[in-house]
């Protein structure tokens, strides 16, 4: 029996209409719609770019779907989609790189009297302060502020040193802070 | 430590308002999951089943598809109206096309089967003017170059409803071009990749990364992905027409002319552009397809030119000779430079655009013309004469500047 809201998800959208199928559970429906938005947010992070993040996404549900008859029996199935999902947000970001070298940040070339670009999230100051942190430092960053996780879980998930975890983390940090302005003054000449 | 404890607690804020609006989103339907995960299977399947799907497929194109048979899906990105068409679709996949000047009316959608008008374009802001117009591979999704009063140029996307009507102008990330003038726009079939070349002027976007600068031809690729530009550049030279194969290559024509006797130069015609590779200069960073030397039957001078959206084929308006006074519209081969078909042979007049105006994604099917009086289609090497409903006014030159297809 499928949750009202759903029901409607189910019959939503072209694909419904042709095609064989597929029988979806309830729960993989709830999960769904009780993760989407918190991987978008977190691939947002990642790749500083919405639409991307939406195709990462969704990939990572896809394949969640796919193997949802042995997710479900997982404790936390949502960290399964979430690191599917990370991953496939690395693997972009660094074909991105591989190939690409900026001339100048996007950020920094538009004026206050631009029209907005639709999904203009990144380039709020986080977002643009994100953007200038190494991947590394990105991913346990977004670990840790936007999955809430501690830094054993972390260096559990990412296959780390909790040392290495704790570095990164830090350095991160003291980059945003120093992007966004709220890190902690440093005395002049001291250390 | 009371500091680090409040920097992480204030970051910790900044986060939670920062994704707030991302983890409200409303979800996609699921059927769009259903989708994907089947084309993922297919994927899949099709990776896994080596030789014996390979030898499936063979069997299945020599056979036709069997009725009732159900295709593949075609490609979806995410950056497209619509699914891209088939490799091998006839122009019915295409019923839309943009005029930017169709006979002094304002940018248009205009239908194919009609010739009328379905819907007009606005410029996104007073003052802006809409110079360019180039289309994804779907027919549904169109890049603009804008030109405000101060000579900044801004780049837009349209894209069609089901039934043509324009939505409202979207700005693209792409950094505007400052004073420059825009020689060829292309956007790549998957609307992913926006191409802009320009000369004179510099781009916003600074000092280019092969470190050349001033007034000389300037090709930048964006990715609407990554909002990121690369750029090629030199000293002197012209780069026009451009057109992309694939997701990495970029077909552009190249002309660097001799100052003194304006005979173009060795290396000058269609050449290829890997986008993958490092920036360099146009002409360091590509390969020549076709000479701009070449010609048919007489003709000659590329006065119009792109690269079909599989690479495997040039297809190229020539200008006509004085004792051979035909326009010739001809399809060369893009391994080779061989000239394979001569698609339309025509006096061409004053008032109509010559060249292709539509191709299938293999070449094989495709419409051209040559002024208002003369149109075919041709499939798979048979060509034959089509009714003209549409028009696309402007001069002989086959650069096409003022509509997309």
């Amino acid at each position: 029996m499928y949750s009202s809201t759903c029901f409607n998800q189910i019959l939503a959208g072209p694909a419904a209409a042709k095609g064989p199928r597929v029988p979806l559970d309830d729960d993989f429906c709830e999960f769904y719609q009780a993760n989407y938005g918190r991987v978008v947010a977190m691939a947002t992070a990642m790749l500083g770019d919405r639409r991307e993040a939406e195709d990462v996404a969704q990939e990572a549900f896809a394949r969640a779907l796919a193997r949802w008859s042995r997710l479900r029996r997982y404790d936390q199935p949502g960290a399964w989609v979430r690191t599917v999902a990370l991953r496939l947000a690395i693997d972009s970001a660094r074909r991105a790189r591989r190939g690409v070298r900026a001339t100048v940040a996007l950020a920094a070339q538009r004026r206050p009297d631009d029209p907005e670009p639709s999904d203009a999230l990144p380039f709020t100051a986080l977002g643009a302060a994100l953007r200038t942190l190494p991947l590394r430092e990105r991913h346990v960053i977004v670990l840790h502020y936007l999955a809430d996780l501690p830094v054993a879980e972390i260096a559990r998930e990412c296959g780390l040193p909790s040392g290495t975890v704790k570095a990164r983390l830090a350095a991160g940090r003291k980059r945003l802070g120093q992007q966004l302005g709220c890190q902690p003054e440093e005395v002049p000449g001291a250390g | 430590m009371r500091d680090d404890s409040r920097h992480d607690d204030e970051l910790r804020e900044r986060f939670t308002e920062w994704a707030g609006p991302l983890r409200a989103a409303v979800p996609p339907p699921l059927a769009v999951i259903q989708r994907r995960r089947r084309r993922r299977t297919a994927r899949l399947a099709a990776a896994t089943g080596g030789a014996v799907a390979a030898v499936t497929a063979g069997a299945v194109l020599l056979a036709g598809w069997p009725a009732g048979a159900r295709r593949p899906a075609p490609p979806l990105s995410p950056y497209l109206a619509a699914p891209l068409p088939a490799p091998d679709a006839g122009p019915e996949t295409a019923p839309y096309f943009i005029t930017l000047d169709a006979g002094n009316r304002q940018p248009a959608t205009v239908s194919r089967a009609s010739g009328g008008t379905l819907g007009q374009v606005r410029p996104p802001a007073p003052g802006l003017t809409l110079t360019w117009v180039t289309a994804a591979g779907d027919d549904r999704t169109f890049a603009f170059a804008a030109r405000d009063q101060a000579g900044q140029t801004t780049f837009w996307e349209l894209r069609l409803s089901a039934a043509g009507q324009p939505g409202r102008l979207t700005r693209l990330p792409v950094p505007p071009l400052d004073g420059g003038q825009v020689t060829g726009l292309a956007l790549s079939a998957d609307g992913s990749q926006l191409a802009v070349a320009s000369s004179t002027g510099a781009s916003s976007a600074g000092a280019s990364s092969t470190g050349v600068s001033g007034s000389g031809p300037r090709l930048e690729v964006a990715s609407l992905v990554t909002r990121t530009v690369r750029t090629w550049s030199a000293a002197t030279g012209q780069v026009s027409m451009l057109s992309w194969a694939g997701d990495d290559e970029l077909a552009f024509y190249w002309l660097r002319a001799d100052p003194v006797t304006s005979v173009p130069r060795p290396g000058s015609g269609v050449r290829l552009l890997d986008t993958t590779r490092p920036p360099a200069s146009p002409l360091a960073a590509s390969r020549l397809l076709v000479a701009d030397g070449v010609t048919v039957h007489g003709s000659a001078g590329i006065t119009g030119a792109r690269i079909t959206p599989d690479g495997r084929a040039v297809l190229l308006t020539l200008h006509p000779a004085p004792r051979h006074g035909l326009f010739r519209i001809a399809r060369f081969s893009a391994a080779t430079g061989r000239l394979e078909q001569v698609i339309l042979s025509s006096p061409g007049d004053s008032l109509g655009y010559c060249g292709v105006t539509w191709t299938s994604p293999s070449g094989l099917r495709l419409l051209a013309q040559c002024g208002i009086a003369q149109a075919v289609r041709s499939d798979h090497g048979t060509t034959r004469p089509v009714n003209q409903t549409w028009s696309i006014p402007g001069s002989t030159t086959a650069d096409p500047t003022s509509f997309a297809w």
